[in-house]
């Protein structure tokens, strides 16, 4: 199974990274091109969060993945001697390392990116990469897979059913920011949504905060001390994987 | 040590019952064709063999034992819709499977591509259905399992293939290798087989000897002066019928062995709507 496994996201990481760098040179090249004066500006150590959530998209695609191993292909799977939650964390460990391998890619990308707009404009780069906040990304982009991994598993039915936890966890972020009697409904479970709590612990770590706003408000009251969200990103990353494995283990074959 | 026993195994969907008290039990090296109308509930009986999906009731027992991830590495499986993944290559699929399976034979699955004209480097979706079925089945063989199940192995392949695909059952079942498959086709089970299962909603109707049912099921036809031709199935004592037809004062009777499309068709009672 990791074989195969390895086989997809080797494909996949090629196609991944290559779009994302070709996507950055071509802003190097818009870049260039309206060029008017003034610099380009940037500080390293908080590019770890526009890199997790462009990863957040592979994280999503890649979830589905046991999912659709349940479908016809579990035909093929599930007659393999080998436990089925084994085969399936073999998946999952799959898709963890090929995360950190695409969160690297782009991470590389994006400081290539400031590297190559240095050649054609004055480029002020400030800061280190923050290892600790890259880790912390890691673990929200797992947390994304594990969404799209018990969505996927729980429609099963639906080929790449996982992919719709994405813009469903946009959504209910969104919708948790709503004052009144909807938001507090929809704020209740907001510690497993990975987008809410990463979105809002790097918030709460910025000075220009607005703590007025009813999410941050209510997320405020967990922020004890630094870090919080990266155990609660960990555990809802490994609940929602485990949750998916059970479901795989016991899932039947669709019927043709 | 038995390679397959299914004892009153049943399967419900909702109201419907796909499987119903089928019980079986297949010898080693036997190769058994298990023949049914579409929905008959071959596939289902098959997938509730490997555990795909749960029995309502009943026990299956695969060499003297209820599946294990283990016994896996003893039986290959080609369902009727290829699985395979189609963007991988047949040499990729190889690996793959020489990975999983102890007993993977990669001599064997070279000898098989160039019977099944494989082309071992062009991506399955490149390959024609009947090809990458042949992928299926060779993949399959290669395995060298004691068990073999295959539903509906001959589903897409052209003739040649056909035939030497059912050539290659019989050589590998004479090894001692067991094979059990289902078909819609009978005259492939006749070719295959030498013992058969029918089903028909869900219940096994018929199991037995394809000699067997060669010898002891005929037909009977008294053809009367005006050109009427009265035809009679006969299960096992053709005597007797013929002895009724003759007291109908026929102007001749004859008998001849069945087909195993006429057994089919007789023992599922669709000869009319068929115009058998």
């Amino acid at each position: 199974m990791t074989y195969r496994e390895f086989l997809v996201m080797r494909k996949a990481l090629l196609w991944f990274i290559g779009c994302t760098t070709g996507l950055m040179l071509l802003m190097v090249i818009v870049q260039f091109s309206q060029y008017r004066g003034g610099n380009l500006s940037t500080d390293l150590n908080e590019l770890h969060v526009p890199v997790a959530w462009v990863v957040t998209i592979f994280a999503a695609i890649f979830g589905v993945a046991l999912g659709n191993a349940s479908r016809e292909p579990a035909r093929v799977f599930w007659v393999l001697p080998s436990e089925r939650w084994k085969l399936a964390l073999q998946i999952v460990a799959v898709d963890a390392a090929g995360i950190v391998v695409a969160y690297a890619g782009v991470l590389a990308a994006a400081v290539a990116f400031f590297l190559l707009a240095g050649l054609f404009e004055p480029a002020n780069l400030r800061g280190s990469i923050d290892w600790a906040g890259v880790a912390r990304s890691l673990v929200f982009v797992y947390a994304v897979y594990g969404w799209s991994a018990l969505v996927g598993i729980l429609g099963r039915r639906v080929a790449y059913c996982g992919l719709a936890s994405l813009p469903f966890l946009l959504l209910w972020t969104m919708f948790s920011n709503v004052r009144g009697a909807f938001g507090e409904l929809v704020r209740l479970p907001i510690l497993v949504n990975p987008f809410s709590v990463y979105a809002m612990g790097f918030t709460l770590s910025h000075p220009a905060t607005d703590l007025d706003k009813p999410m941050a408000h209510s997320l405020l009251r967990l922020a004890v001390a630094g870090g919080w969200e990266t155990p609660i990103l960990l555990a809802t990353a490994l609940l929602t994987c485990a949750i998916a494995v059970v479901l795989w283990q016991r899932a039947e074959v669709l019927s043709a | 040590m038995i390679p397959l026993r299914i004892d009153h195994l049943c399967k419900r969907y909702g109201d419907r019952l796909a499987v119903d008290d089928l019980s079986l039990s297949i010898e080693r090296g036997t190769v058994f064709g298990l023949i049914g109308r579409n929905g008959a509930g071959k596939s289902s009986a098959i997938a509730c063999v490997l555990g795909l999906i749960r029995t309502t009731s009943g026990e299956v027992s695969l060499f003297g034992e209820p599946l294990q991830p283990k016994t896996f590495d003893r039986i290959a499986y080609v369902p009727e819709i290829n699985c395979l993944d189609a963007w991988m290559t047949p040499l990729q699929h190889i690996e793959f499977r020489r990975r999983c399976f102890s007993r993977f034979d990669r001599t064997l699955m070279g000898e098989l591509m160039e019977r099944f004209e494989i082309e071992p480097t062009r991506t399955l979706r490149k390959l024609s259905k009947g090809q990458r079925q042949a992928v299926a089945l060779a993949l399959a063989f290669s395995q060298r399992p004691e068990l073999m199940i295959l539903d509906e192995p001959a589903s897409g392949l052209d003739p040649v293939l056909q035939r030497r695909l059912l050539d290659a059952i019989v050589s590998i079942a004479a090894d001692g290798m067991t094979v059990v498959f289902s078909s819609h086709q009978i005259g492939h089970v006749e070719q295959a087989a030498e013992r058969i299962g029918i089903i028909d909603k869900g219940r096994l109707v018929l199991e037995a000897d394809v000699d067997q049912l060669r010898e002891k099921r005929f037909i009977v036809e008294a053809v009367f002066e005006d050109g009427r031709l009265l035809r009679e199935y006969a299960n096992g004592d053709a005597a007797d019928v013929e002895e009724r037809l003759r007291a109908l004062a026929p102007v001749a009777v004859s008998r001849r062995p069945m087909t195993l499309e006429q057994v089919f068709f007789s023992t599922i009672g669709a000869s009319k709507e068929y115009g058998g």
